[in-house]
């Protein structure tokens, strides 16, 4: 009951809420996004891993550290490279590990960077925690391919990168034995999470239909914003209104039908 | 639907719609949602919308060199055609949105002959009920221990709020 509860009510909450999301991607990207979830997820836990050791080499040279050391500064040793539920944990734990040492280092960072980038970059760590620990969630609930063991922690096959690379090159049909089971909500998580991935936001509108409007403008965009980029997302925001004004008004003349016909 | 002439419907219009609105559905069903590109000499603008409105909107360089958000707004000044694709871009994720609204559409046509349907056979209970007049085994007995029962069972979901509501209710069947 309290699952269903709690699907019923995040069900309501993204009925009832607009999430408008403008982003300045720093490289045009090769390749189109998977449609297999477990694929989509490999791109993500990718996207987490590459973040981590670019923000390493980054940020390493305040450390005295470069090549390998700066890698491994917040990524720290991989013993997970895939998609599975110890992977995505992985990456949580060195995420959170590493906004840490940034928050408690900042005094030293900040001789070679800017305070506001410095804290971007904490709140992208945050960010890479809060969706692992989402995507852990969900597959804890549906992924299948594990190996439950008494006294021994719970193996996913999809933690191996092996399991991924076979799973790339078999059939539909055999794919589908292996693919996870998600309802709507939970892939629309996961394609929204690797749709952004680690990109940075630079403007983001949440409309609320109890008529709340939170908009939050990256500090960078604030100082210099870009005009086009701002009509564009304003006009976003009335393409996504105005499709939810149309739906209110279809579920509306439901009602209406039915107190017609209770009338006559 | 807009139509050519009101009151007319052009076949050619009306196909051209209904197939716009299952290629959207086919898009939906295929990457769970529905985008629109458009695509400039320097930039790349790419609008991403999923069944519930909410939109992902990318500025993208074309041209795969380092850049800070400066050089962005240089590229999009100088790109010429980005107007022009921006807006053929934009009309046509306006056209998938709108097909979007088909299924719901339907849906409540269904439910309100349905509803219509079972209200038209049904109509004698319950304009009984919307007057308060009902069995009083029922009124004083059974609601009585029904809806707090209801309540309690839901209560996480609906909120306690919901009691004096009750109450409310159960008082005017008690006195009717």
């Amino acid at each position: 009951m309290n699952k269903l509860e709690e699907l019923i009510g995040s069900t309501i909450y993204d009925l009832t809420h607009l999430e408008i999301n403008t982003i300045i991607k720093d490289e045009m990207s090769a390749s189109k996004a998977p449609a297999s979830p477990r694929l989509i997820l490999q791109d993500l836990s990718k996207k987490f891993h590459l973040k981590l050791v670019d923000l390493g080499n980054f940020y390493g040279k305040c450390f005295n550290f470069s090549g390998t050391e700066a890698e491994t500064l917040f990524r720290g040793e991989k013993k997970y490279e895939g998609s599975g539920y110890n992977s995505f944990k992985e990456l949580s734990k060195k995420a959170e590990q590493a906004a840490k040492m940034l928050a408690d280092n900042i005094a030293i960072v900040s001789k070679d960077f800017p305070e506001d980038t410095i804290k971007a970059d904490i709140k992208m760590f945050l960010r890479i925690k809060t969706i692992s620990d989402d995507v852990r969630r969900i597959l804890k609930i549906v992924d299948t391919q594990k190996d439950e063991q008494p006294d021994k922690e719970t193996t996913y096959r999809f933690d191996d990168t092996r399991t991924i690379d076979n799973f790339r090159a078999l059939r539909a049909s055999e794919a589908k034995e292996q693919e996870l089971n998600l309802d709507l909500r939970q892939l629309l998580l996961i394609k929204k999470a690797n749709d952004i991935g680690t990109e940075k936001v630079v403007l983001q509108t949440i409309i609320g239909i109890d008529g709340d409007v939170t908009t939050r403008i990256s500090q960078a965009f604030a100082d210099k914003p870009i005009t086009y980029i701002n009509d564009m997302h304003h006009e976003a925001i009335g393409i996504s209104v105005k499709f939810w004004d149309s739906l209110v008004n279809v579920v509306v003349k439901l009602g209406e039908n039915i107190l017609r016909s209770i009338k006559s | 639907m807009n139509f050519s002439k009101p009151g007319r419907i052009n076949i050619r219009e009306f196909s051209a719609v209904v197939n716009s609105c299952i290629a959207t559905y086919m898009e939906v069903i295929r990457t769970g949602g529905i985008q629109c590109t458009a695509q400039g000499d320097n930039i790349s603008i790419l609008l991403k919308a999923n069944v519930c409105g909410d939109i992902l909107l990318f500025f993208e360089p074309t041209k795969n060199t380092a850049h800070s958000q400066i050089d962005v707004n240089e590229l999009i000044l100088a790109d010429k055609s980005l107007e022009q694709q921006k807006e053929a871009a934009l009309i046509s994720f306006r056209q998938k949105f709108h097909g979007l609204l088909l299924l719901p559409q339907l849906i409540v046509w269904t439910i309100s002959i349905v509803l219509s349907g079972l209200i038209y056979f049904n109509s004698g209970w319950i304009h009984a009920l919307v007057q308060g007049k009902l069995n009083p085994i029922f009124t004083q007995y059974i609601l009585p221990i029904l809806i707090p029962a209801l309540i309690i069972y839901f209560r996480k979901a609906v909120g306690f709020g919901v009691i004096s509501l009750s109450f409310r209710l159960i008082r005017h069947f008690a006195k009717s």
